[in-house]
């Protein structure tokens, strides 16, 4: 896979359908084959082999476990024979492979023969300097390949803090005029919700009602993407070359974050998502998915096919789908069209979390989208492939208590079976067979990450782009050491995020942290303590009750244990950069920066500077006082053109407002009453420069 | 305005060559103030005094009250810019030109002093860049509506009542549980779920994502 987006022409890759529905039946029967064998042998395992002086023998203890094993030992399995089939693929693409796969090349078109295409940016309560370095990236870098013409760049507000809104228009004037100076011929619009129905899926459902008519396709992005021009123009060619491409998602690496956990992220991403998402793209093949950014759709079958229904009861099952993505994707191809992955690109980019908390809290609302999920992955009219991807990512949750559940079973069966077995190394013993079984579920787990590693050390080029040879194999010890330790946080995390969700708990959905901040100890112990609890509590229970479990949790105890120095130690920026010096957890697009990331950088500064020569006034006083950005903001309320209608007493927050000259001490549903009427706000800007 | 104005050692602020942001200083008159406002929006010294005239002597004498007359000269100003798209022929490209008046309105009275009275000379100047982009501008388009699709059924296996059931079970359980034990023994109420198809109301946090 080459590391840059190729200019014209583009060779594409052509997989026969007859390969995927080979790829599927292969990972279908290995993973039912695998999982048969394993299950068998742990039936020994569970249930005894009759001669052994403690036998576990047949209750519902030791059923409940043996079937909670074969389900998970499935999900793993599906996740190692997923990644083979991936290194089978990327083996088949090396120039010495024996079977070579068919390309073809096609030249791009002109700029103006290219379908219209919309950049959607939608945002709430996001860092305006980040998001409009971005869009300023996203712009020039399309502009380096000469399609300026062909894409329109729309900013999707759903800001509720007031704040943040006039941020948003300070960077928003700043950027216009940037772009009129140097005579850059493109279109940027902003346009803000007054009202956030339906979170982000309602924020794209309103641009498709309201400006879906002028577009073929809409490219989405997240707060934090940046994608490069080159992917994004490469992506209209491909959808505008087949009509039954509904969605082409290119899966996003991460960058840009120096914290000991990110950098072990994007390492991840890097090096072992490769095998994955060609694996995975390779079975799913026309039935992907869609991540809900970093992604082009066609934009009218998404407005006729995929409004999102409701679901039955109450929130957090009931409602609004929270998690739009993945039920979009099975929508749209319940429709007849394709969701393609197209994992041969580069240049998609987005921002992880930099620390454990920020991780858990994403999770934590993905949870609750993805639990909704549950109900559709059994419901009428889609397709066999979207069902599977539903209830992935209901497994990528349930997954965590379910082993939770194993775990404690396992600890009651070995209890209420006095322990194990007399002599637990005769030949087929049930311990050694568990022992056995315990080393085969390690290795499925870690065997792909030998893969990847070993893919990576195959080929020079990307062996220096991660650090080098003795590098590359540091940073995935490393990367696997750390998987290893924060594996019971977030079992813990993921357990108490289902739990709630199904009791009917709802998570607070707001604006993900998107900056580097490191944790501090006070703060760690605050948020990791229950966990340090549990594993103290859990060690000394086993240590009474299992002592001879007790090597076998230790893993798992130590990772509670010491969860407070873990956070501490992930979170932190230094141990990241030291790390990077010494190009140990190094990724390609630090070893040399593409141009799209070099674009941000430079716009960071820009937008940086905009902000800082405001920043001695608060946007809210500037807003009444300054004339310009007054006349500017009014000039945006205006042309959005969305009736605004609250239930705030207008002229008692006005007055208020008078008598203190400023906005700041009011309610916010105030500041926002009063920023969203013009005449309301010209009052207090005359009243201003009448002092 | 005389030159005594200008120089009156009673003004705590010059309006024509200090911050331009609004002071508290009651001395000033009117006309020094709306100077000021329109020195905040780049227009030069000579150039803001002479608008500040023109829209001074709009203002009936009557009002004497330097707050409340600069309050009435800048309506008076934001009227003048509210009616210049129709002055201009143009009321259809009205939001556009308020962007660019919004964005380039120092400069264009600079150029043009008159157009308080006159605005032939400004909309010639403005007539250019309203095809000037970025211009933010949201376009006016067609709107369609993008329907919800039906939930669809589940299979017959699962519409039992034992699936509809246990779901209802399962979701209450924890607020059901406390509410139970507060009320010591007391039937627990159930929740309205459903369990069928059958959308409520939606509720759900506020916050988006």
């Amino acid at each position: 896979m080459t590391n840059r987006v190729p200019t014209s022409p583009v060779p594409r890759m052509l997989r026969t359908t007859s390969g995927a529905l080979f790829s599927r039946f292969g990972l279908l029967a290995a993973t039912i084959a695998s999982t048969y064998l394993a299950s068998y042998a742990f039936a020994h395992v569970v249930f005894g082999d009759g001669s052994s002086e403690t036998s576990g023998g047949v209750n519902p203890v030791t059923v409940a476990l043996w079937l909670l094993f074969c389900v998970l030992f499935l999900w793993v399995a599906q996740g190692f024979w997923t990644a083979t089939i991936g290194l089978l693929q990327m083996l088949r693409r090396s120039p010495n492979a024996v079977f070579k796969v068919k390309v073809e090349a096609e030249p791009w078109k002109p700029a103006e023969e290219l379908p219209r295409t919309a950049v959607l940016m939608p945002i709430y309560n996001e860092d305006s300097v980040r998001v409009f370095a971005g869009v300023e990236a996203i712009i020039r870098s399309i502009e380096a390949q000469g399609y300026t013409a062909a894409f329109d760049h729309y900013i999707l507000s759903d800001t509720t803090n007031p704040t943040v809104w006039l941020e948003e228009e300070t960077q928003l004037a700043a950027i216009l005029d940037q772009f009129e100076d140097e005579g850059l011929d493109v279109n940027i619009y902003y346009r803000r919700r007054h009202h956030n129905r339906a979170r982000k899926s309602g924020n794209i459902e309103d641009f498709c009602e309201r400006f879906g008519s002028a577009y073929t396709f809409m490219l989405t992005l997240d707060a934090d993407s940046v994608m490069d021009g080159g992917t994004i123009v490469e992506m209209v060619h491909r959808a505008a070359a087949e009509d039954d491409i509904g969605i082409l998602q290119v899966p996003p690496q991460p960058v840009n974050r120096n914290s000991l956990f990110a950098r072990c992220q994007q390492y991840a991403a890097s090096v072992y998502g490769e095998v994955f998402n060609v694996g995975f793209g390779h079975w799913t093949h026309l039935d992907g998915n869609y991540y809900g950014h970093n992604a082009l759709i066609r934009v009218q079958p998404f407005i006729e096919h995929c409004g999102l229904p409701l679901l039955p009861g109450k929130a957090p099952l009931g409602g609004e789908i929270l998690s739009h993505d993945f039920v979009e994707a099975a929508l749209i191809r319940k429709a007849g069209y394709k969701v393609q992955i197209a994992f041969d690109l580069d240049g998609s980019y987005e921002e992880c979390p930099t620390t454990l908390v920020d991780y858990a809290i994403r999770d934590q609302r993905w949870c609750q989208g993805n639990m909704q999920h549950i109900r559709l992955v059994f419901t009428r009219g889609y397709r066999w492939m979207s069902r599977v991807h539903l209830g992935m990512g209901v497994m990528s949750y349930l997954a965590s208590p379910l082993w939770l559940a194993f775990m404690l079973l396992g600890l009651l069966a070995v209890v209420i079976g006095g322990g194990i077995s007399h002599d637990p190394f005769s030949p087929y013993s049930p311990f050694l067979v568990g022992v056995t079984l315990f080393v085969v579920v390690m290795a499925m787990l870690l065997i792909p990450k030998f893969y990847a590693v070993g893919l990576v050390l195959q080929r020079p080029d990307v062996m220096r782009a991660h650090g080098g040879e003795l590098q590359a194999v540091v940073g995935a010890i490393i990367e696997v050491a750390v998987s290893v330790l924060i594996a019971p946080l977030m079992m813990v995390y993921h357990t108490t995020f289902v739990v709630n969700t199904l009791i009917g708990r709802s998570v607070k959905w707001n604006a993900q942290q998107r900056d580097e901040a490191a944790v501090g100890w006070p703060d760690a112990a605050r948020n990791q303590w229950k966990h340090t609890a549990i594993g103290l509590a859990s060690a000394g229970l086993i240590a009474v009750v299992a002592p001879s479990l007790f090597i076998w949790a230790l893993p798992v105890l130590l990772g509670l244990i010491v969860s407070i120095p873990t956070s501490v130690l992930l979170s932190s920026v230094g141990v990241g950069r030291w790390l990077r010096n010494r190009r140990i957890l190094l990724i390609p697009e630090e070893y040399e920066t593409p141009e799209v990331l070099r674009l941000h950088e430079r716009a960071m500064h820009r937008t940086r500077a905009v902000a800082d020569a405001v920043s001695e006034e608060h946007p809210m006083d500037r807003v009444i006082k300054d004339p310009a950005f007054h006349r500017f903001h009014l000039a945006t309320l205006a042309a959005n053109h969305e009736p605004f209608d609250s239930n705030v007493n207008l002229a008692a927050a006005l007055e208020q407002a008078k008598q203190t000259g400023t906005l700041t001490p009011l309610p916010r549903p105030e500041q926002i009453a009063v920023l969203s009427n013009p005449h309301a706000l010209s009052h207090l800007h005359h009243a201003a420069w009448a002092i | 305005m005389s030159p005594d104005v200008l120089t009156s050692p009673e003004a705590s602020v010059n309006p024509l060559v200090d911050d331009p942001t609004p002071a508290s200083a009651n001395g000033r008159s009117a006309i020094e103030r709306v100077v000021a406002y329109f020195a905040a929006l780049g227009v030069e010294p000579e150039t803001a005094l002479r608008l500040s005239n023109t829209l001074d002597q709009r203002i009936a004498s009557e009002e004497d009250e330097p707050g409340k007359r600069t309050q009435l000269m800048l309506e008076a100003f934001d009227r003048w810019a509210e009616e210049l798209p129709d002055a201009m022929g143009l009321s259809e490209a009205a939001d556009r030109i308020a962007f660019v008046l919004a964005t380039h309105l120092g400069r264009l009275l600079n150029q043009h002093p008159e157009a308080l009275g006159d605005t032939t000379g400004l909309a010639d100047s403005i007539k250019p860049l309203l095809d000037a982009r970025p211009h933010g501008i949201l376009p006016g388009l067609p709107r369609q509506e993008m329907h919800r699709q039906p939930l669809g059924d589940l299979p017959a296996v699962l519409q039992g009542e034992f699936w509809s059931g246990t779901y209802r079970w399962v979701v209450p359980v924890g607020a059901g549980t406390r509410r139970m034990l507060r009320a010591a023994g007391k039937k627990t109420r159930t929740d309205n779920i459903t369990g069928t198809d059958t959308p409520p109301a939606p509720e759900g946090p506020p916050a988006g994502d």
